[in-house]
């Protein structure tokens, strides 16, 4: 199949280098310390904070850091055939783990010892990069709960098709099968949380896609920071009247 | 450099750490791979410079990131707590912590009072079912911070 035609466009309309659309909006569940909406396209992803909190489960409590717990799920309504997914499968448990190792990577832990923090993230439009809209919805819903970080987490991911490093691939790009990066960054340390590939790639052609995921990631961190600043701003001006 | 009262998120600089001392949303690290000691935002919010006190030997100004979450009030080893009575055993007496000192609390705290803590006289002839009954409102001390379940408090004091 042909991903990229001759003058350079995807099936998308979107060049080679291109990123899809970037939405996001803090404070969208009420009850919630800390939430956020979204969009890299059509991929929607929203996530609610909790905590830090009492342990609810005493054997796992954790007598030096806070323990961080996430819990990921996709919307029946998510995916083009409407299907009843078993909650706790494979794919979730284990992007549950990746977000979970992701975002406690960045967490200042140390200085909420003996509490919990819960990340529920669910998607609610899944066309591809679900796992790094994911951490980026969690990354602001953090960010939005006033908890102490390290830096912001953003994930961005990248592929390679028709012989052409493709960033932020969608669902159709994602099926094809090819090679798919998943890169995760604290983009002001510039170190890497995250770096996921279930596919064989020579490792010149490698590290290009995962500079261009790691780009990727940037523009990501610059667009949060921006949301960031806005919503403070906001609060700053409603505090004044 | 930044100026006074600029917003930030978690993960820019702040300053140098031989120049300036992390306050509270801010923290210490090594910037990229060099060895050199930056401070970094936390948080996001509005930065702060507090210049020290002139007799401290440290003449570092201390930066702060000043959120807007405000977390719930949290007890501690000394502060006053206004707190609810739920249960009257023979030997001590459980309360949910309600306030501590002039803010209300928002998790659920629990303490407990034991026989010794209940008054400063006589504390060998305390009967706490004549002392306590559940839905008392009670003003005590935090003693410290107890076992896993319960803070230890007080209202031994002559007030």
């Amino acid at each position: 199949m042909e991903f990229v035609n001759p003058e350079g466009l995807r099936l998308d309309g979107r060049r080679p280098l291109e990123m899809r659309q970037l939405r996001a909006q803090i404070g969208a569940v009420a009850k919630a310390d800390g939430s956020a909406v979204f969009e890299m396209g059509n991929t929607k992803v929203i996530a609610a904070v909790y905590g830090p909190r009492e342990v609810q489960n005493r054997s796992q409590q954790i007598n030096d850091q806070a323990l961080v717990r996430c819990e990921y799920s996709m919307a029946n309504f998510s995916t083009g055939d409407r299907r009843r997914k078993p909650k706790g499968d494979r794919r979730s448990t284990e992007i549950s783990l990746v977000i979970r190792q992701t975002m406690e990577a960045c967490i200042l832990t140390h200085l909420m010892p003996r509490s919990q923090i819960d990340i529920y993230v669910q998607v609610l439009q899944a066309d591809g990069g679900t796992r790094s809209a994911c951490i980026n919805a969690a990354t602001l819903a953090l960010a939005d709960a006033g908890i102490p970080m390290r830096d912001l987490v953003t994930s961005c991911s990248a592929g390679f098709l028709n012989s052409t490093p493709l960033l932020d691939l969608n669902y159709v790009e994602d099926s094809a099968g090819g090679p798919d990066v998943t890169v995760g960054i604290l983009p002001k340390l510039d170190k890497v949380t995250l770096l996921q590939m279930d596919a064989k790639l020579p490792i010149d052609t490698f590290e290009n896609v995962m500079q261009l995921a790691v780009e990727g990631c940037k523009a990501i961190a610059n667009y949060i920071r921006e949301v960031l600043l806005e919503n403070t701003k906001q609060l700053e001006y409603r505090r004044g009247l | 450099m930044q100026e006074e009262g600029e917003m930030v998120t978690p993960g820019e600089v702040l300053g140098k750490a031989t120049e300036l001392k992390a306050g509270k949303g801010a923290y210490i690290g090594s910037y990229r791979d060099t060895d050199l000691q930056y401070v970094f935002s936390s948080l996001t919010g509005l930065r702060r410079t507090v210049s020290p006190s002139p007799d401290s030997p440290d003449q570092r100004p201390t930066v702060e990131v000043t959120g807007h979450k405000a977390h719930g009030a949290v007890p501690e080893p000394g502060s006053v707590v206004i707190a609810r009575i739920t249960k009257v055993m023979a030997k001590t007496a459980s309360a949910d912590i309600m306030c501590v000192g002039p803010k209300s609390v928002r998790d659920k705290f629990t303490g407990i009072i034991r026989q010794q803590d209940v008054r400063a006289t006589e504390i060998d002839k305390v009967d706490m079912h004549l002392s306590f009954r559940p839905g008392d409102i009670i003003r005590a001390l935090v003693l410290s911070l107890g076992d896993a379940r319960a803070y230890y408090l007080s209202t031994a004091k002559n007030e």
